[in-house]
């Protein structure tokens, strides 16, 4: 009982070492691609677009962003764009707006029983949007 | 059905300045907080610079808050919050011409959009002028396959906001290119 309760007390206190060195790494590529941006910025406006192309003056910078990312285990933070991609629609969901869009195209469109069957047919089969 | 149109503008700077402008736009400090807040964020995902022939390729992925859908599309999908542009930039030094090809990666099984824009010297003034060529295709998948008037209606609306975000484009890539002139001299 004792070493359970000192046990939960002490992983409470600190973040778990993972979470936080992954944070921390994705801090670190975010500068590491900001850097890249704008040594290309630079490098394209003073001398690619003026002529001189026969260097490229920012390889370094581009192979330590892309080695960054490598190494990062992928783990997106909450509501990041990464998750927002693969939200899941519940077939309640589906459900609900397909009688949202029957009930709003009978209301305002002469044709409207063509996307109404279509709309009945998305639902029987269980599609997600 | 597939709605396209063209449009054409002359920016009155050379070609190098409108090409390094319009590779700044989505990265741009002073752009993203006024016009262009809706960028979210801006990834390259590739390059290959050719230092022999004076080429660049780069892909590039373009994370922005989405519009409002038109009323139709709106009960067909959750509220998308995220729209994923892809980027394919191409660069040919020597002849002065860029090419950059845009689609969205994500809700295509909604609206599929394809934008190509072309810089090139203006024919007429070469060395001072450029001209900027947009070519843009949308084609409202689901609705087409069900009622092509209505597949055609929403594919204007969104014609219309796409020429709205491309005319704020266009204010942000000259703004750039007066601070760029400023920096020459």
């Amino acid at each position: 009982m004792v070493f359970g309760r000192s046990k939960s007390s002490s992983s409470t206190a600190s973040p778990p070492p993972a979470a936080a060195a992954s944070s921390a790494a994705a801090a670190a590529c975010s500068e590491l691609r900001a850097a890249y941006h704008e040594c290309f910025n630079r490098w394209y406006a003073e001398k690619f677009a003026k002529g001189q192309w026969h260097k490229d003056d920012c390889v370094g910078e581009w192979h330590k962003y892309r080695a960054c990312l490598e190494v990062t285990p992928f783990s997106p933070p909450p509501n990041s764009i990464t998750a927002s991609l693969i939200y899941y629609r519940s077939p309640q969901f589906v459900a609900k707006t397909t009688a949202l869009g029957i009930a709003l195209v009978f209301s305002q469109f002469r044709m409207g029983f063509h996307l109404s069957r279509f709309l009945v047919y998305m639902a029987r089969n269980r599609v997600v949007f | 059905m597939v709605v396209s149109y063209t449009q054409e503008h002359v920016y009155r700077h050379p070609w190098h300045r409108v090409t390094a402008a319009a590779w700044r736009k989505f990265t741009d400090a002073d752009a993203r907080a006024a016009p262009l807040s809706h960028i979210l964020e801006v990834h390259t995902l590739s390059r290959r610079v050719d230092a022999g022939s004076g080429r660049i390729d780069a892909v590039r992925a373009i994370a922005g808050r989405a519009p409002p859908l038109p009323l139709l599309l709106r009960g067909l999908v959750a509220a998308a919050d995220v729209v994923l542009c892809v980027e394919h930039t191409t660069v040919d030094g020597p002849a002065r011409a860029m090419r950059v090809i845009s689609r969205n990666a994500n809700l295509r099984a909604l609206v599929h959009v394809e934008e190509t824009c072309s810089y090139r010297p203006h024919p007429e003034r070469p060395d001072e002028w450029t001209l900027f060529r947009q070519e843009t295709s949308i084609r409202c998948a689901p609705l087409a396959a069900v009622a092509a008037w209505a597949a055609e209606m929403v594919e204007r609306r969104c014609a219309e906001r796409f020429r709205q975000n491309a005319s704020q484009g266009r204010e942000v890539v000259e703004t750039i290119c007066e601070r760029l002139a400023l920096a020459d001299h």
